[in-house]
């Protein structure tokens, strides 16, 4: 009997423990039945509020006496926690008292949403999950006006199905380098970098003539942006979302992405990043390159308002563009934080959403306080990018809708390659360890994604 | 006043006998926690089986794969080398419980500030995992705590290895970590299995010359038998399951990739949710294989009594 007793007390455990590694699971179950699409108001509705293009809200005009009271969701949880987001609302109230925001921010952001969009109750307003797919946006999202109409007046405008686009990005983020520019002139540099071996040049006056990290890779959180910029390095703003999808081998011999990559094997196979960069710390390193103890680092210019602060010295910080092949570098601007407004919502919660997204990314101070760049067509661009704003722009494009489509397929089919961190770590990894080598490791690449593709049936070059 | 109170109040619960009543209130008793039980584990578990045969995402449209799922993943090399990774654990296991058994009975024995030393052990596993992860980051970054302390010991910072970088050590680091937190809590079970065998026995043994060893081998062990093998498939369990220390430190880099966190990012990096079902249950399976050969070699080990 005892024993009887220990093993169905071992079973039950072990039951436990199993059905808790897929408790995100289950919440799917409830959720399949069918969403109403809230485009247009079924026939029988008596409400005549119809939800606008956010294009046709005039900010302090339309709508000031709507009524409702909605839920923003975002992942910005250092502005939630020193308050400045009840002051961004406070003064959204002075325009539209009648508008109860709730906001609320997350760490663990994506994994949140995906579980309270399964459930199906989520919030009204919130930043992008990648949860959805142009397949399920007309399910879960209002649409906020037509591609055509849309991009012409926002930047770096990508989410769209069916012509119609689901989220407006809230600002522009432009690839490039952020470098500390005293560190730059301790090592004697004096003009930027314009190709790989320049760059790469640069790095070793560095780590000759100073005691800075050259580059740091900060290894755990942004290996795979060797990837997302890869569209600035290749010179084509489709690259990533188009392009690369039907390049049979996207690092072949000779390509400029498989060049940039390069870069980054050769930085850190000569000692030029940070020695243990299994244990690299990504909040100090806001820190480090504000006082000069790393010397660049690849991250868009989101970051610059983070770097900004954390130091005693932030005027040493500016941006340079990222290099390329034959040195005509371009300034690539990707669409930020897109938006996304709840299906689910009464019309009036959706109106609301969409007036206060519209104020948020077009009047609200809160975007320059962060010295982030507008996503208006036209917008200014801000000062620390010096030279680089004289530079060719090209906005990144996800294409079509199918094009977003076959991305994601791609995506699902190589477990994320050219997307996820973990093929990003393992280049750092090999280039310091030796554990592989680099042609090894393309070939294995341009393998995985023709295989990827041939399954999907894409027709690639 | 004449209302004469019923002496045995439970039979006025209508005319029923006591026997039936008492089996109402076990089945009432246990439908709580019978209910609690099969929303939160059965249930799930019925649908993750259903999900493994899917292929779909948490959204969107769902596909009938029949056993495809299962047919990828036993071609999924990558999958089988992060079960290799949990090897680790388990051996890290093993030796945690031996650890805590050797402690435990030290601790049963007269030894000055007992309840000290318990606390000590047992306060690693009160810390969140998490925090117990971000601690262990900066005890093994290259030059910092370990680092600092084995120099003091002599060593040179050339000589020693990056603890979560290098492949060789960088399992066994992570590992090391996980012991530290957990096996206080083996501990404090062993302490309170050991309390309970009867003081005669240790007194017989006394006067028949056992020293120490054999007391422990002769006396405690038999008595705590069964606590040991809890502890062991706890243990085990837990190696087999392991994934907080390389989700914290090194986010599976390196090859510190456990089979949980490689479930994990099919589950929430690719959303592969029947995907990630199908492999949960292969853990399972492997969990339930795992017990039967303990079982059997417990059986083995220590014969057929009870």
């Amino acid at each position: 009997m005892k024993k009887l007793i220990a093993l169905l007390l071992a079973m039950v455990m072990i039951l436990g423990m199993t059905a808790c590694g897929s408790q995100p699971a289950t919440d799917a179950a409830e959720t399949q039945a069918p969403v109403v699409k809230n485009e247009e108001p079924a026939p029988a509705a008596e409400s005549e509020l119809v939800v606008p293009s956010i294009l046709d809200i005039k900010i302090g005009e339309d709508y000031t006496d709507l009524t409702a009271t909605i839920e923003y969701f975002h992942g910005r949880t250092d502005r939630e926690a020193d308050g400045t987001f009840n002051d961004v609302i406070a003064d959204f109230n002075k325009l539209y008292p009648n508008i109860t925001v709730n906001h609320s921010a997350s760490t663990n952001m994506q994994d949140d949403l995906i579980m309270r969009i399964t459930s199906g109750d989520y919030p009204t307003l919130f930043r992008e999950c990648n949860l959805l797919t142009p397949e399920t946006y007309a399910d879960y999202c209002v649409p906020m006006g037509t591609y055509d109409e849309i991009a012409a007046a926002y930047n770096g405008v990508t989410k769209v199905a069916d012509g119609l686009v689901y989220g407006v990005p809230d600002s522009i983020s432009i690839w490039g380098f952020i470098y500390n520019k005293a560190v730059f002139e301790e090592a004697g540099i004096t003009s930027l970098p314009t190709t790989f071996d320049e760059f790469l040049n640069v790095l070793k006056t560095i780590k000759e003539n100073t005691d800075a990290i050259p580059l740091y890779t900060n290894y755990n959180n942004t290996a795979h942006y060797w990837f997302h910029g890869a569209d600035a390095a290749v010179g084509d703003p489709a690259y990533a979302g188009v392009t690369r999808v039907n390049t049979a081998n996207p690092v072949a011999e000779g390509t400029a992405e498989r060049e940039f990559l390069n870069l980054l094997w050769n930085a850190v196979a000569n000692g030029y990043t940070e020695e243990d960069y299994s244990t690299c710390d990504w909040e100090a390193s806001k820190n480090w390159i504000n006082e000069g103890k790393i010397g660049c680092m690849l991250v868009p210019t989101w970051f610059y308002a983070q770097a900004y602060t954390a130091g005693s010295t932030p005027e040493n910080l500016a941006y340079m563009a990222i290099p390329t092949m034959d040195g005509n570098q371009n300034m690539t601007a990707e669409g930020s934080d897109p938006h996304f407004i709840n299906a689910n919502a009464t019309v009036e919660e959706q109106i609301a959403a969409m007036v206060f997204y519209k104020w948020f990314v077009e009047v609200s101070d809160f975007k320059d306080n962060e010295m982030q760049i507008r996503a208006n067509v036209g917008a200014e661009y801000p000062e620390y990018l010096g030279a680089m704003a004289a530079l060719p722009v090209q906005v990144k494009s996800s294409g079509t809708a199918e094009d977003a489509q076959k991305l994601a397929d791609m995506k699902s089919e190589t477990e994320n390659l050219f997307a996820s961190a973990d093929y990003g770590k393992y280049l750092i990894e090999a280039a310091s360890t030796g554990i592989d080598t680099f042609e090894n490791i393309m070939n294995d690449w341009n393998q995985q994604w023709s295989d990827a593709q041939e399954a999907l049936g894409i027709d690639a070059k | 006043m004449t209302t004469k109170f019923p002496v045995r109040g439970v039979r006025t619960l209508g005319s029923m006998k006591l026997k039936t009543q008492r089996r109402i209130v076990g089945i009432l008793f246990c439908i709580t926690p019978l209910l609690l039980l099969f929303t939160f584990t059965y249930l799930p578990f019925g649908e993750m089986v259903r999900y493994s045969f899917y292929d779909m995402k948490y959204i969107g449209e769902r596909e009938f794969v029949g056993l495809n799922n299962y047919v990828k993943i036993f071609h999924n090399k990558k999958l089988w080398a992060s079960l290799k990774v949990n090897l680790y654990y388990i051996v890290a296991s093993c030796f945690q419980v031996m650890l805590a058994l050797y402690l435990a009975t030290i601790l049963s024995f007269k030894c000055k500030f007992k309840n000290l030393f318990k606390g000590i052990f047992f306060f690693p596993y009160l810390v969140n995992g998490i925090a117990v992860g971000m601690i262990f980051k900066y005890f093994y970054t290259h030059g910092y705590v370990l680092d600092t302390v084995l120099q003091w010991l002599g060593f040179e910072l050339e000589n020693l290895p990056f603890w979560l970088r290098d492949r060789n050590v960088n399992n066994w680091a992570l590992v090391a970590s996980a012991v530290w937190q957990y096996y206080g809590q083996a501990v404090i079970m062993f302490i309170g299995a050991i309390a309970s065998v009867d003081s005669t026995l240790y007194e017989a043994g006394e006067i028949d010359g056992a020293n120490g060893f054999q007391r422990f081998r002769y006396i405690i062990l038999p008595n705590i038998k069964s606590i040991v093998v809890l502890n062991l498939i706890l243990a085990i369990r837990g190696g087999l399951a392991g994934y907080e220390q390389p989700y914290v430190m090194t986010g599976g880099g390196g090859g510190t990739a456990t089979y949980f966190l490689t479930v994990h990012k099919y589950a929430h990096e690719l959303m592969e949710v029947g995907m990630a079902s199908a492999m949960a249950l292969v853990l399972l399976g492997i969990i339930l294989l795992v017990t039967l050969v303990q079982k059997i070699a417990e059986r083995y080990a220590f014969g057929k009594d009870e």
